[in-house]
């Protein structure tokens, strides 16, 4: 098999928090030791909930922050040994679609200035080529070549979701990371851009890593989907195998969570107790114990670590396989 | 058949807007018994928070104004009443609740102190008997240590505890209706599940009527009993959450169930897709307005605006040319 896309080992990222003067300041463990591996041409989904890491480990995969350890490789170069110009460069091929369709487009930019921009950053196209490119960016996604000419307020949130995505295809990328990119619309615009990002991967062969809480529309786009509870991986496997034997109670659990637009399947929830704990002092042992129906004693002092049960399905639960 | 606790009929609430008047909500009938969840739903822009507003007469007026309708609450018209009966109404004996739990707590009284005056508005309660209240509304929504918590700010609290928080000043004058307005949407699906689990568990406790307005079909699925499908400030679709899921007669309801991933579509494949959007209110087309959005729309579409009728599926819907049953979620 050929080395894949993207490569992440042992990444590490925390924030210093609250605190201040003299005293120590307590520091969050955002993302806390997470492998990740995509190949070209595939999606992999990464679901979990506010404050599991997911966002910060989408940032530190583009190194828009900087983490604290741990390697990230990318067309089998290691990102955090490039300097700025280099990293440049590798940036053409690796871009993010944001969940805010409003706050994440400028608004004193037309839409065609947006979208050109990053080809004008890497000196790709001038003049009438780049009009060009950008006439064909908007029909590639969905909206006519006149609409370079306007500026965001004028356009819906579904259609500023299309611009977000042509000015990320803009460059020709092989990894798109998508946070959220569905989350703020309605259910009918959520299904056009879905079918977008599909029709684009089959087109272009771009590789997604898919960042969402929502599981119904991960168990769509994914092929393999990572869960992250409290800065760790806790499950990861081929979508189809995780969605049908879920290997870790809170993947378990949050599948069951999920409202299913079906009345006849009613009443099969497992409801979790209590909140997520805080990141900044995790619980000792498995960091899901408190809330996991199936924790046993050895769960609270000892962390498991991820093991596979199947063919390329890991899990870090001390009780798996069930 | 017992009467509803809460009905609308025929209401109109517009806006006044810089590009003339819109209707947010026009001709809404809606039947809301004790001891049910109805589910509202539509996307944004459909008239399902304006109603909830008006129902509520919290509307900013002008802007907006209740053109036409009544609101029957317990045999009176709400929209008949004073101000000062009105509040007597409010808080009292039908609450709401809202999506996001941070904007509707004042953030620099404690918690203790804002469910306390929710019960001193409505009641001659001494001091005593409002801390025993307010103590008591916290274990009932499953606030751990409630005795402590009382003492917190709001930015003590996690979104899930925030929302329960509401909810216990919603419930502080055992209300005969609740309105929850997107209760969730903001909160994590596991906590999401706890509320939609505590939602269930006081209705049938108090025997309230609970109006759910959401956007999320899994949602109505879950919880409600029945549900009114809303489309540009219009009901298209009502009756059993059942019937309708199991049949939906309205092309709009058909293509909203179909356009979600299920555990029937399989992974990959295109979605289905309600082509274009909504009309613009302010210049309503004649006729239906989901026309131009429908593949099964005929020419009478254009001319004449369907009303409510019974369906072959034995629910109301709006619509000339009706899904037959059998035929949608293939």
């Amino acid at each position: 098999m050929s080395a894949p896309l993207l490569e992440v080992r042992d990444l590490r990222k925390s924030f210093p928090v609250g605190g201040g003067g003299f005293r120590r300041r307590a520091r969050l463990v955002a993302v806390d030791g997470v492998d990740l591996d995509i190949v070209s041409g595939e999606t992999v989904g990464l679901v979990g909930e506010s404050g599991c890491g997911k966002s910060t480990l989408a940032r530190l995969v583009l190194r828009l922050i900087e983490p604290d350890s741990g390697a990230i490789r990318f067309e089998e170069r290691d990102l955090r040994a490039l300097g700025r110009r280099e990293l440049r460069g590798m940036r053409r091929r690796m871009q993010i679609v944001f969940q805010d369709p409003f706050a994440s487009l400028n608004p004193r930019m037309t839409v065609g200035e947006t979208i050109a921009e990053g080809l004008r950053v890497h000196g790709i196209a001038t003049g009438e080529a780049r009009d060009r490119r950008v006439a064909e960016l908007l029909e590639i996604v969905g909206l006519a070549p006149e609409h370079a000419a306007r500026y965001p307020h004028e356009f819906s949130g579904g259609q500023r979701q299309r611009i977000g995505i042509a000015r990320a295809l803009a460059l020709e990328p092989r990894l798109i990371v998508a946070d959220e990119p569905v989350s703020s619309l309605d259910v009918s615009i959520q299904a056009q851009i879905l079918n977008l990002l599909l029709d684009l991967q089959k087109r272009f062969g771009i590789a997604y890593l898919f960042i969402s809480h929502d599981l119904r529309v991960v168990r769509h786009l994914a092929r393999r989907v990572a869960v992250m509870y409290l800065g760790r991986i806790v499950e990861y496997g081929p979508a189809e195998g995780l969605f049908a034997r879920p290997q870790h109670p809170y993947t378990e659990a949050l599948l069951s969570a999920v409202p299913v637009p079906d009345p006849t399947r009613r009443g099969k929830r497992i409801v979790l107790k209590g909140d997520v704990p805080s990141p900044i002092a995790p619980p000792p042992g498995c960091p899901f114990h408190p809330r996991c129906p199936k924790a046993i004693a050895r769960c609270a002092t000892e962390r498991p670590a991820l093991r596979e049960v199947s063919p390329g399905h890991v899990t870090a639960c001390h009780l798996a396989p069930f | 058949m017992t009467s509803p606790v809460l009905a609308l009929r025929g209401l109109r609430t517009s806006f006044d807007t810089p590009r003339g008047r819109l209707p947010a909500v026009d001709r809404v009938d809606l039947d809301l018994f004790a001891g049910e969840t109805l589910g509202v739903v539509g996307e944004s822009g459909c008239g399902k928070s304006v109603t909830a507003l008006s129902i509520l007469r919290l509307l900013p007026m002008p802007p907006a104004s209740i053109e036409a309708g009544e609101i029957l609450f317990e045999g009176r018209n709400l929209l008949a009443l004073s101000d000062e009966e009105m509040r007597h109404i409010r808080g009292n004996r039908i609450a709401m609740i809202f999506q996001e739990p941070m904007t509707s707590l004042n953030p620099v009284f404690r918690i203790g102190g804002q469910i306390s005056e929710a019960l001193a508005v409505h009641r001659s309660l001494s001091r005593t008997e409002r801390l025993a209240r307010t103590l008591e509304l916290l274990e009932l929504v499953g606030i751990p240590e409630p005795r402590k918590r009382a003492r917190d700010y709001p930015h003590q609290l996690s979104g899930g505890m925030r929302q329960r928080v509401m909810i216990a000043m919603a419930l502080a004058n055992d209300p005969a209706v609740l309105i929850a307005d997107e209760p969730t949407t903001a909160l994590d699906v596991t906590i999401q599940a706890q509320i939609l689990e505590l939602l269930e568990q006081l209705k049938s406790r108090f025997k309230m009527a609970v109006l759910l307005i959401t956007h999320d079909l899994g949602i109505v699925a879950e919880s409600a009993e029945r549900l009114a499908v809303l489309y540009a400030g219009r009901v298209v679709e009502t009756g059993t959450v059942r019937e309708i899921f199991a049949a939906p007669q309205h092309p709009y309801t058909a293509g909203l169930l179909a356009s979600l991933p299920s555990p029937r579509t399989r992974p990959g494949d295109p979605l289905h897709v309600i082509p274009g959007r909504v009309p613009d209110l302010v210049s309503r087309p004649e006729g239906c307005s989901f026309r131009e959005r429908c593949a099964r729309a005929l020419a009478v579409c254009a001319s004449r605006d369907p009303a409510l009728a019974p369906s072959p599926a034995g629910h109301l819907v709006a619509c000339h040319n009706p899904v037959p049953p059998g035929e949608a979620r293939a």
